[in-house]
């Protein structure tokens, strides 16, 4: 299975936000969107999961237009964990794992052993059964990641997006939460596609990383061929230095203080 | 570790004994007031009366209870389930717990259609309908007002709702003061309708009424897990594969339509919308498929046994039933506010 995003440009009112944005992904694998604060990595996001919709272009699983999908088929293709998770009702966690087989459920027959078989799988998956009868608003950052991202497993999606899923965690909680991602994506064969601030994290667990700049891919690649202090001078403008790590192949870059 | 299917079926099995708990005092509520007011008739006799047994008893307690208690009671309870039904939907919708059914300005339209026929007579229809007919009109169109004032190309952000209902509102209000002005004689009949009450109960509002409310609650039922999802943020249900618009529309038009049968029949009675969801939802959680079934029965319990005491605690006269809503029912919400503020989620 492949995601193939072909030449879509976005704009706000009259604001151009994405401008020629061609990839593909292949399934199993991770790519990492990189890139300052506007630079349109979020709204790249929103637009494969057809939440904007995007003028020019097209965005195509397996060759299959999706733009021709209505909103529960794309949802039972696309799974999202959206940036901001809060969740204030006390909703059980495992209330929540539920509403991803939404696009499945029968509203008048309800949710059917098929539908509990896959929230007790996903929830094995993500290791938040224990907490399954526990309000989600009384459990930690951590957890509640892991939960949202059963939830968009519950819906048993060929691609998974995430926006920016290790913001405000814990160093502890952010190893835990990417390598259950890298592990979901090679064992479920799914195509993870997840927006990140840590460029350290994303070399480290990104297959391929793809660094927006302006709304436009300024270089695509594997995190060698992107992060060089060159690209990073160019898109962020600042100087850095640049250290790998080839054990866990991360990339640390560190600013130079600005004269 | 606990089973997801065991946890499944003991929450299924949670719901439903609460509901058979819950109807139970329905009924009980409906016997024991039906007893009450100024003649006393004992609870076997109305029994009776209700299931039509062989006549042992004097004709007046036949009146009495089948032609004035009676469909008060039952106009209790459609109107009460009405309230707190729609108050509990615009809450999830809104994602604000300020949110009740009149939050598009949907008294001050009605109050100013009622106050129309009051104090000029205008109205569609003659008679007993005059009024509720046109509090009926003015309510929708209101509503209607607000939500095409709100819309943005084909979507409705719930904050510009929020807002065009609260001006839309000031301007009815503004219309009603106006009629109060000028009313006269017929000042008494408007305050009294802006109270809200069901003292002018009749078989025919119960019939009028019964099938818009029933219609209403029951659509509103049917996009629970929408709600569910649509209290955690727009965006979830929109990658959770709801059609947000679609929804937000459905549920705006089936909450005016109750909320405006509600409203036609008994006045503006305050409070119930507002408050009873959230005691409701302080008991059994937010999850809309028990809060909406609970919050309508509760609703109807709650409004049959206010107005009971608003025709039974200063008789022969009687007190306005939001005068009583609000003094029983504020107090009750502050204590399990204090004591649960924790589950409440907002």
């Amino acid at each position: 299975m492949n995601l193939t995003i072909k030449g879509i440009d976005f704009y706000y009112e009259s604001i151009k936000a994405l401008e020629n944005i061609t990839f593909e992904v292949k399934e199993g694998e991770v790519l990492g969107i990189i890139g300052p604060n506007g630079s349109g990595k979020t709204t790249l996001l929103k637009c494969i999961n057809m939440v904007l919709r995007p003028k020019v272009g097209a965005i195509l699983i397996d060759s299959k237009n999706i733009s021709e999908f209505d909103r529960k088929e794309i949802a039972k293709n696309i799974g999202v964990v959206p940036q901001n998770s809060t969740i204030h009702f006390p909703f059980t966690v495992f209330d929540i794992v539920l509403m991803g087989r939404m696009p499945y459920v029968d509203k008048l027959k309800g949710e059917c052993c098929r539908d509990l078989e896959i929230t007790e799988e996903v929830m094995k998956i993500t290791n938040t059964k224990h907490l399954a009868s526990r309000p989600i608003n009384e459990i930690s950052g951590g957890e509640k990641q892991r939960v949202v991202i059963a939830r968009a497993l519950a819906q048993e999606p060929k691609i998974l997006l995430l926006d920016e899923p290790t913001l405000h965690l814990d160093i502890n909680h952010q190893i835990e939460i990417l390598e259950l991602v890298v592990e979901i994506a090679k064992r479920k064969k799914l195509i993870v596609i997840m927006v990140s601030h840590d460029l350290g994290l994303a070399s480290r667990y990104c297959d391929k990383l793809l660094l927006l700049h302006e709304g436009r891919i300024y270089s695509v690649g594997t995190a060698a061929e992107v992060l060089t202090t060159e690209n990073i001078k160019k898109v962020y403008g600042i100087d850095t230095y640049l250290i790998h790590h080839p054990p866990t192949n991360s990339y640390l870059v560190i600013p130079k203080a600005v004269e | 570790m606990e089973n997801i299917g065991t946890l499944h079926s003991k929450k299924h099995l949670r719901w439903m004994l609460t509901i058979i708990f819950l109807s139970i005092g329905f009924i009980l509520t409906v016997i024991i007031t039906l007893t009450a007011g100024p003649v006393d008739i004992p609870m076997v006799t109305v029994f009776k009366i209700l299931l039509h047994f062989p006549k042992s008893w004097p004709n007046t307690y036949e009146t009495i209870v089948m032609d004035v208690r009676f469909p008060r009671v039952v106009l209790g309870a459609l109107v009460g389930s009405a309230l707190a039904v729609a108050g509990c939907a615009m809450q999830g919708l809104f994602r604000n717990p300020m949110a009740s059914p009149y939050i598009l300005g949907i008294s001050s339209g009605s109050a100013f259609g009622a106050s129309l026929a009051i104090v000029l007579g205008i109205s569609l229809v003659k008679g007993v309908f005059a009024v509720p007919l046109m509090a009926f009109i003015f309510a929708l169109i209101t509503v209607f007002l607000v939500y095409n004032i709100a819309k943005v190309g084909k979507i409705v952000p719930m904050e510009t709702l929020l807002l065009a209902g609260i001006a839309v509102g000031a301007f009815f209000a503004a219309q009603v003061s106006l009629m109060k002005y000028i009313a006269g004689e017929e000042l008494r009949s408007i305050v009294f309708w802006l109270m809200g009450g069901l003292w002018a109960s009749s078989w025919d509002k119960v019939i009028i009424a019964f099938p818009l409310i029933l219609l209403g609650i029951a659509v509103i039922m049917f996009f629970s897990r929408e709600l569910d999802i649509m209290l955690i943020g727009e965006e979830h249900a929109l990658n959770l594969g709801i059609n947000v618009e679609f929804v937000k529309k459905v549920i705006l038009i089936f909450t005016s339509l109750v909320t405006a049968a509600a409203v036609s029949v008994s006045g503006i009675i305050g409070f119930v919308g507002l408050i009873i969801p959230h005691i409701v939802r302080i008991v059994v959680g937010p999850n809309h498929r028990i809060l909406l079934p609970s919050s309508c029965l509760v609703g109807a319990m709650f409004l049959i046994w206010t107005d009971t005491l608003a025709r039974t605690l200063i008789q022969p006269t009687e007190l306005p039933v939001g005068i009583i809503t609000a003094s029983f029912g504020a107090p009750f919400f502050l204590y399990l506010l204090r004591k649960r503020k924790r589950v409440m989620g907002w």
